[in-house]
Order: structure tokens, then C-alpha cells, then sequence
């Protein structure tokens, strides 16, 4: 197994969906930017709010440990 | 579909009755016992929880990795409803939409908090996705995860806000969270609601996808890519792994709308009706994982190779009979009940939620011995055949997860609408605008 197939199978296949979602949102009728834009915003906020969720539990658990 | 008034709606809310507090006290009690027997792991060291003795036959996977199977299985449940409600204009099953969306959310923090436990040291998590080891399937489990919640996650919020934004014009919103809802309703508008239904569209489209590909695909990769684990190794285990998710899955939604009907008197807004459909899928559910597990056995018992026929023996006659046969028999008692209630046209829903619970447990047990199995009885020729007892910090993890998740439904209740106000108020239906596509 080659080390691209772990990215090939996951960000070529699986997350086919993901794609499909973004770009129907922006092309799909009705016509309108404003609401994927908002849309993607809350995913781009929930993916740093769960990174910054686990440094801040190393954080706490290096400073208490 | 019937309309409701407001009072009804909001009731989770408004009112806070002896059920709400005794509830919150058994979750605190069960969060501390877990923080106790935690805390001793973290000062002691992970090695309290057994999980480091496989060179002395033990193994290193148990029952928090099966727990972790079970929580992204049941994760589907939640998102497949509601998705399944707007895609297919199931719209009697909108009253436990929203319970069983959140349900998806809380489900795959617990699954990826199994991960932590299970690693050991909470910041090993971080450091693995700062490392990201591209050649790990757990490192895809992990983005696939991750990609999942998301999604579900916007989906939630995305189909909250228009509740969210006529709840807070009429002031029946706590005034304290003003900033959260100001966040949840950024640039809401009065004219979006046809766009909104068409990206919600999409999005439960999309996500209905990606469950057939997480839980048929990337989550079986994590065992069954591994020639070394005969009882992991194969491609029966996409199949397995996807009807189990769903059953379980479908099983839990079960569970959790009962507990909002017994705790709020919902007995006309989630009625019988609602629990009979879910009975008829969660029994063809369970039909299907069934004949699946008897491939498992068949597989084995057939003049297979000969170290699957011994982790095939282990199993049904063998160290981890017990609690396998007792699974699989719990799995078939409750299936036979479920599927006579479908052909009898008669459903009890004392009877579905009994069924639901002995399918979820039973669904757990099979993943926790098919994970700590397959380690037992691997093909490394200098790792002894092991034995697997799950620790009691192994069941305290466990019940901090199922506390972790009862506190957010307890805190969610009062923050948000738990049902969708709007729609039921109305009696309109969710997505009732036709998409184009």
C-alpha cells in the first residue's frame, strides 16, 4: 500500500459527499452567495472551535499533571 | 400533520419539575464516580486499565474502542431520521427530529472521547492530529469523523434558525443567551427560507452519503484492513459494521424519545404511531445484522482457514462465549418481538422500547468482544492467545460518556427549542419547499 491511498481513499472518495453539499449550495438554485457563505462559516467554526477545544485539554492537563 | 400550541412546545423550557432534577442529580452522581475513577487513572497511569499487557496475553483494545464503534453507530440514528424526514417527507417522525439530530452531535463527541480514554493521556488526541499519520486508517477515522460532525452540526444549526429567529422576535427565548442566538441567527432573514430548505436538502443528502461511507467503509478499514486480526480481517466486516450502526442507531432515537415523552407527557406529540415506524425499521434493522453475524459464524465454522475457524470457536464455544451467545440471543429475542409487532399490525410502546434497549446493549457487547477478540486471537506468532475482562475505570469511562451525554440534553433544553416550533405550531412540514435541482 502505497502512502497515497489513505489520502486518495479519504479525500478523493469518502468526502465525495462534502463536496457534492458545497458546491450544490453555491450553484444550486435559488441563486444566492450569502447563505452557503454563512453555511460554510459554521463549519470552518465548529472544525476550530473542536481544535481549540483538544489544545486547550492539553493545555489543562500539562499544566495540572 | 397536526398542529400544537406553544405552551406544549416549549415545555422542556419553561418548566423545570422534580423528573428535570432528579435526572440532573443522577447524572452529577454518575459524573463523579466517573471523575474518580478517572482522576486515579490520569495520576496512576493508563496501565490501571489493563490495556498495556498484550506481550503477557492481554490486549490493548477493549471496551472503550468498542464503545467507540458503538457511539459513531449510533450517531446515525439521530442525523438518518431527520435527514430521512426531510428527503422522503417522512413528516410524522419531525416531532423527534431535532432530539435525534442532537442526539447524532453528542454521539460522535462521545465516540471520539472513547478515543481519548483510550489513548491514555488526553492531549494524545491532539498530538495524533497535529502528527496526522496519513498511512493510519485511524487517522481516517478521524477525519471522516471529524467531516461528520461538522456537517451534522451545521445541519442542526442551519435548521434551528429560523425557529431560533421567531422565538426570540416573540421574546420566548432566555434573554441571558442573547449573544449565543445572535451567533446561531447571523444574518437570518425572512426571505431565506426557500434557499435554507434547498441547502438543507443538499446537506441531509450529503450526509445520508457519507454514513454509508463512514460506517460501511472507513470505520471497518480500522479492523478489517489488518490480515493479522482473523477474526477482523475481511470484507463481510463493511456489511456488519453498517447494519449494526443503523440498528443501533435507529434503537437509541427509540430510547431517547421515550425518555422526552415520559418526561414531558408528550404522549399525543410523540405518539404511538411514531414508535410504531421506528419498531418496523429497527426490526428489518436488526433482521439484517443478523443474517450478516451468520455469515460471521458460517464463515468460520465451514472449513475456513484454520486460525478463523479457532476465533470463530472462541467465540461461540470458546473464553468469549458468554457474552457473545448472550448478545447474539438478546439480538434474536428482540428482533422475533419486533418483527411479530410488524406482521401483527399491533405495537406496544413498552414493548419497542424494551427491545430497543436490549438491541443497543447487545449491540455494545458484540462490538466489545469482536474488538478485544480479534486482538486475542491474532496471527502474531509471539503474541500469546489472550484473555479480555473489562476493568472497572473501562465501565466508569463508559458511564461518563452515557453521563456526559444526558447533561447535554439536560443543559440543551433549556437553551434551545428541543422540537421544532415553527413547523409543529403551524403544522407545516420541514422541507415542504420543493427543491431544485
Amino acid at each position: 500500500m502505497s502512502l497515497l491511498t489513505g489520502p486518495i481513499l479519504i479525500f478523493g472518495i469518502v468526502l465525495l459527499p462534502l463536496y457534492m453539499v458545497i458546491l450544490a449550495w453555491f450553484i444550486g438554485g435559488p441563486s444566492d452567495a450569502k447563505l452557503p457563505a454563512i453555511g460554510v462559516g459554521y463549519m470552518v467554526g465548529f472544525g476550530v472551535l473542536a481544535l481549540v477545544g483538544l489544545f486547550l485539554a492539553q493545555v489543562l492537563y500539562s499544566v495540572i499533571l | 400533520m397536526s398542529s400544537y400550541d406553544r405552551d406544549t412546545l416549549l415545555a422542556p423550557m419553561r418548566s423545570t419539575g422534580g423528573k428535570y432534577w432528579g435526572a440532573l442529580a443522577a447524572t452529577i452522581l454518575a459524573l463523579l464516580v466517573f471523575g474518580y475513577f478517572y482522576t486515579q487513572m490520569l495520576m496512576e497511569g493508563h496501565y490501571l486499565t489493563g490495556m498495556d499487557s498484550q506481550a503477557e496475553g492481554g490486549v490493548p483494545w477493549g471496551l472503550d474502542i468498542g464503545a467507540f464503534a458503538w457511539w459513531v453507530g449510533i450517531a446515525h440514528g439521530g442525523i438518518a431520521i431527520s435527514a430521512g424526514t426531510r428527503l422522503l417527507k417522512k413528516d410524522k417522525y419531525e416531532p423527534i427530529a431535532r432530539i435525534a439530530e442532537l442526539l447524532t452531535i453528542v454521539s460522535l463527541i462521545m465516540a471520539v472521547t472513547h478515543i481519548m480514554f483510550d489513548l491514555g493521556a488526553p492531549d494524545a488526541v491532539f498530538q495524533t492530529v497535529l502528527n496526522y499519520p496519513l498511512s493510519s486508517p485511524l487517522i481516517w477515522d478521524v477525519t471522516v469523523i471529524t467531516v461528520y460532525f461538522l456537517m451534522s452540526a451545521t445541519y442542526l444549526v442551519l435548521s434551528m434558525r429560523q425557529d431560533i429567529a421567531n422565538l426570540r422576535a416573540s421574546g420566548d427565548l432566555p434573554g441571558a443567551l442573547a449573544p449565543l442566538y445572535s451567533i446561531l441567527t447571523i444574518g437570518y432573514s425572512d426571505a431565506e427560507e426557500e434557499k435554507m430548505d434547498s441547502m438543507l436538502w443538499w446537506m441531509a443528502l450529503g450526509i445520508l452519503a457519507l454514513i454509508g461511507l463512514l460506517s460501511g467503509g472507513v470505520i471497518p478499514w480500522l479492523f478489517n484492513l489488518q490480515a493479522s486480526q482473523p477474526g477482523w480481517f475481511g470484507a463481510i466486516q463493511g456489511p456488519a459494521f453498517i447494519t449494526s450502526a443503523l440498528a443501533s442507531a435507529i434503537a437509541a432515537v427509540v430510547i431517547v424519545a421515550a425518555i422526552f415523552r415520559f418526561a414531558y407527557g408528550w404522549d399525543d406529540l410523540i405518539d404511538d404511531d411514531i414508535f410504531a415506524g421506528l419498531g418496523v425499521i429497527l426490526a428489518l434493522l436488526s433482521l439484517s445484522y443478523l443474517w450478516v453475524t451468520l455469515h460471521e459464524v458460517v464463515e468460520g465454522s465451514f472449513y475456513g482457514p484454520a486460525a478463523v475457524a479457532e476465533f470463530e470457536h472462541m467465540l461461540t464455544a470458546g473464553a468469549f462465549s458468554t457474552p457473545y451467545l448472550l448478545a447474539v440471543g438478546g439480538l434474536v429475542l428482540a428482533t422475533a418481538y419486533l418483527c411479530a409487532q410488524a406482521i401483527m399490525r399491533k405495537s406496544a410502546v413498552a414493548g419497542t422500547v424494551v427491545a430497543s434497549v436490549i438491541i443497543v446493549v447487545a449491540i455494545l457487547a458484540k462490538k466489545t468482544v469482536y474488538v478485544a477478540g480479534g486482538l486475542a486471537h491474532s496471527n502474531y506468532a509471539l503474541q500469546p492467545t489472550g484473555v479480555y475482562e473489562p476493568t472497572v475505570f473501562e465501565y466508569a469511562n463508559l458511564l461518563g460518556t452515557l453521563a456526559l451525554v444526558a447533561l447535554i440534553y439536560i443543559v440543551a433544553v433549556k437553551v434551545i427549542p428541543i422540537v421544532p416550533v415553527t413547523n409543529l405550531e403551524s403544522g407545516d412540514t420541514a422541507g415542504s419547499t420543493e427543491v431544485e435541482s
